[in-house]
């Protein structure tokens, strides 16, 4: 524990630099120059491909630090996991639709060449361990030609070795953290599911390791409701992806509580991830002209 | 026109007149059909392109803060289907006997999302794009009608205004010079009777 010492100074020195709501808030309200000079980037953002480029390349210093920081180099890998089933994903498309001229993640912890490689020859030895199993059953997935259930297998998978990696590190915080994130986007899915389609459709898509069973979600919609108001009080069903999102965040500030451990560098880089979306938010809009009370309305609870 | 004054001449003539007569009020029944029509459809088109206009405003807003919720290079996978087809189809329709295309839009494969990767309202989003995308074919149709009912109407509006100009005219004028000519001949024929009378 004490070996974190160094990073958590460092990540509490780090963490002064981020936004506060309120400065957000303000932020929204004025021009895309004004905010451009409030040096969230070292340039002036004044075109969209720009912005995107910057928070790509701000992201990917954000994870290479922690990567650094972490001592433990296998956790660094699996929360990079997220752009690497990205990458594979992305790799069985082109290989459907060769003109796909999409970027791979350059994030992903194992390389898209590597990756290609390992897919094509059906070697996968020099991917990670917990990588193998998905890359040889993605390949059965793509041989069946079915590319939605294909998707909908990578995604499930993202989250066991994430939770794995917070029961052997043995970090309550963060496997409380991922099991709530898993509970949330089952609650996404539900709500915003087709009424058209079945519970056995639904059940396809459930992500298990979630605090909440899937047997929940075959009641009625109106006693799944109140079954989750008593698991998550604060949750607005009404807004439920900003309410969701908030409450994550909420969840991370407890980090800040973490004198030493693996804690605080995580929730930095979730809290970081986070404060991404809302400077996205603002400097998209402004580009786009969106209405000032929108983008406000939009934005989402920060870390600081 | 060049014609010989002959009473089959005249006969001939006469039947073109009532033919062009009956086809310019036809005609001109068919140009303020169009026309009326046209406008009906200008004023369809106004309040359609308005509504579509405001929703696909709506619906790019909604797009633009989903999108900054996600990293762009996972935003633009996720959006690669493909197994999802989309085909447009045109048939010929006829109204007022102008071919009018008809679009059909035909999807193959379903493009929601359901997924750790993206938020569900992007789901909702690409359902209202995917009406949009109906709507904006509808609109392709209609504004082709337009284009093809305003041409039909420039192409009317020049046959009638040859009929009513140009061609009655001259028939009018020719079956007049041509029963000019036969009563002239009547009475040149009359004074040569009464003097070869006079003669006997």
């Amino acid at each position: 524990m004490e070996s974190y010492a160094y990073a958590v100074g460092k990540i509490r020195v780090l963490e002064k630099s981020f936004f506060p709501k309120s400065r957000l808030e303000k932020a929204a309200l004025i021009s895309l120059e004004a905010i451009s000079e409030t040096t969230y980037f070292r340039e002036p953002v004044v075109k969209e491909e720009q912005l995107f480029s910057l928070l790509s390349n701000e992201r990917q210093a954000t994870y290479d630090l922690i990567g650094k920081l972490l001592e433990n180099p296998s956790l660094s890998v699996i929360l990079r996991l997220k752009d690497d089933l990205h990458n594979l994903k992305l790799l069985f498309k082109k290989e459907i639709d060769s003109s796909i001229s999409a970027d791979f993640s350059p994030i992903g912890a194992i390389s898209p060449s590597l990756l290609e490689e390992a897919i094509h020859h059906q070697t996968f030895l020099r991917l990670p361990l917990y990588f193998r199993e998905i890359a040889r059953k993605s390949i059965s997935f793509s041989q069946k030609g079915n590319a939605r259930e294909l998707e909908q297998f990578l995604e499930k998978e993202m989250w066991k070795p994430l939770l794995n990696k917070t029961r052997e590190i043995k970090s309550p915080f963060l496997e409380n953290f991922f099991k709530m994130a898993i509970d949330f986007l089952n609650l996404e899915n539900f709500f915003s599911f087709p009424a058209t389609a079945g519970e056995e459709n639904f059940s396809e898509i459930f992500v298990e390791g979630g605090r909440l069973r899937k047997e929940l979600f075959q009641e009625e919609k109106s006693v799944v409701e109140k079954k989750i108001l008593l698991f998550y009080p604060r949750l607005n069903l009404e807004d439920l992806e900003k309410s969701t999102d908030n409450l994550l965040t909420d969840y991370l500030k407890k980090a800040k509580t973490y004198t030493f451990g693996i804690e605080p560098l995580i929730a930095y880089l979730l809290a970081k991830e986070a404060e991404a979306k809302n400077i996205k938010l603002l400097l998209l809009g402004k580009l786009n002209n969106i209405d000032s009370s929108v983008l406000k309305e939009n934005l989402r609870e920060t870390y600081v | 026109m060049a014609v010989n004054p002959t009473r089959m001449e005249l006969l001939k003539l006469g039947k073109r007149f009532i033919l062009a007569r009956r086809g310019y009020k036809m005609l001109k029944d068919k140009q303020e059909e169009i026309l009326h029509r046209f406008l009906k459809l200008i004023e369809e088109n106004k309040g359609y392109r308005k509504s579509l206009e405001e929703k696909l405003v709506n619906a790019a807003t909604r797009f633009l803060l989903i999108q900054s919720t996600m990293p762009e290079e996972i935003l633009e996978e996720v959006l690669i289907k493909p197994e999802v087809n989309l085909e447009a189809t045109i048939s010929p329709e006829k109204v007022l006997n102008i071919p009018i295309p008809h679009f059909t839009l035909i999807q193959k494969g379903d493009f929601h999302i359901f997924g750790s990767f993206t938020p569900p309202s992007l789901n909702r989003v690409l359902d209202e794009y995917s009406e949009i995308l109906k709507e904006l074919l509808s609109l392709a149709e209609l504004e082709r009608k337009i284009e093809l009912f305003a041409a039909e109407i420039e192409r009317t509006r020049r046959r009638v205004n040859a009929l009513e100009y140009i061609l009655i005219p001259n028939l009018k004028e020719t079956i007049a010079y041509i029963k000019f000519k036969l009563e002239e001949l009547e009475r040149g024929n009359l004074i040569r009777l009464k003097r070869i009378k006079e003669l006997l």
